[in-house]
């Protein structure tokens, strides 16, 4: 793995939480967003917040180690990391999919109870979901490294300090 | 594993007569359900077509919903779209569809390896869509058009059944292409065949 300066070197562990704390802050302001129904300031705060939040480790998740090996070129990686990559996107269109299903089958759900949902709601919806697809395969592949750490076996990290 | 018979006939519960065709059909749904009889014996050119045809037909019904009232084009994208939906099922059941949805353990490795590399290509083309379409509903509202006319419920669909079709797509397209190169056999998956 050809790595270029400019991208962060943090640890599996640090991956791990910084693309988790995305993901959770990003649905949380979605939700947030979703379920306000009445005028409340400071609730509005802390959700802008989240989506602030949420977009920054975003970007400081797109250029780390984990984000190069989710989206290099397939020259730039080798055999196995092209391997796990190929799996952490295998698993990421899983999540999509969840995702819109929940998504599809929880308006119906709202619609049914006569609640309009306005479009807002599904430019929203489509945002977070963007984003967070393009986090997720860096969460898995740091995750995978965390747990193959546990067990000592050599994982995406393991593959970078050797070359 | 075989069920242990009882001893002592169950107290209070009378056993459901049902008629043998009764019987026999809910061992044939259960079999069609359990995926072994599920995935037919389509040709991967056949069912390349179809699911192609199928994910057209699902965004045309999506487009459909930007025309101006012609009701003759309106009628034929109506067409396509249940025509759509046919082919979505058909290949959905196909063996590509099997390999593309079944479990880790009724796959081998190979195959395993394939479907990675075409739900990898399916990523790219859920993040294409999305960012189409998140980038069309801002542009929508930059330029004051009602957002309820991108129906974006409709697009959250669209983009849904054709995730779920694209995968199949790729691996019929590869077994397809495979047939000219003369590589070693994919389908139908190995677990079907034995």
């Amino acid at each position: 793995m050809k790595l270029p300066a400019h991208y962060f070197r943090f640890s599996p562990m640090t991956t791990l939480k910084l693309s988790t704390l995305a993901i959770v802050g990003l649905w949380c302001w979605f939700l947030g967003k979703f379920f306000l129904w009445e005028d409340r300031p400071g609730l509005l705060v802390v959700l802008s917040l989240c989506l602030l939040g949420g977009t920054i480790l975003s970007i400081l998740v797109f250029v780390s180690t984990y984000s190069f090996v989710a989206n290099a070129p397939e020259n730039q990686i080798d055999e196995r990391e092209l391997a796990l990559r190929n799996r952490a996107y295998s698993r990421t269109v899983q999540y999509v999919v969840v995702c819109l299903l929940v998504g599809l089958f929880g308006s119906e759900f709202v619609e049914r109870r006569g609640v309009v949902l306005v479009p807002t709601v599904f430019q929203n919806f489509l945002l977070c979901l963007m984003i967070t697809t393009l986090i997720v395969p860096s969460w898995l592949l740091a995750r995978w490294d965390v747990d193959a750490s546990d067990e000592d076996a050599p994982g995406v990290r393991g593959a970078s300090q050797k070359t | 594993m075989k069920p242990t018979p009882s001893k002592k006939p169950l107290q209070g519960l009378s056993p459901l007569r049902l008629p043998a065709w009764c019987v026999r059909w809910i061992l044939e749904m259960g079999r069609f359900l359990s995926c072994e009889v599920m995935p037919q014996r389509l040709p991967a050119w056949a069912v390349q077509w179809i699911a192609g045809f199928a994910i057209l037909g699902m965004w045309a019904g999506f487009v459909n919903r930007f025309l101006p009232d012609w009701p003759v084009a309106r009628m034929v994208l109506k067409g396509v779209l249940v025509a759509a939906v046919v082919a979505w099922v058909v290949a959905f059941f196909s063996t590509y569809g099997f390999l593309a949805n079944a479990a880790v353990r009724q796959i081998d490795e190979r195959e395993r390896m394939l479907r990675d590399q075409a739900r990898s290509a399916t990523l790219h083309y859920v993040l294409f869509s999305l960012c189409f379409g998140s980038g069309a509903s801002v542009l929508a509202d930059q330029l004051g058009l009602p957002a309820e006319s991108l129906g974006l419920g409709y697009f959250c669909h669209s983009l849904l059944m054709t995730t779920l079709l694209v995968p199949i797509w790729i691996l019929a397209r590869g077994r397809a292409s495979e047939t000219d190169l003369e590589v070693s056999d994919l389908g139908p998956p190995s677990t079907l065949s034995s």
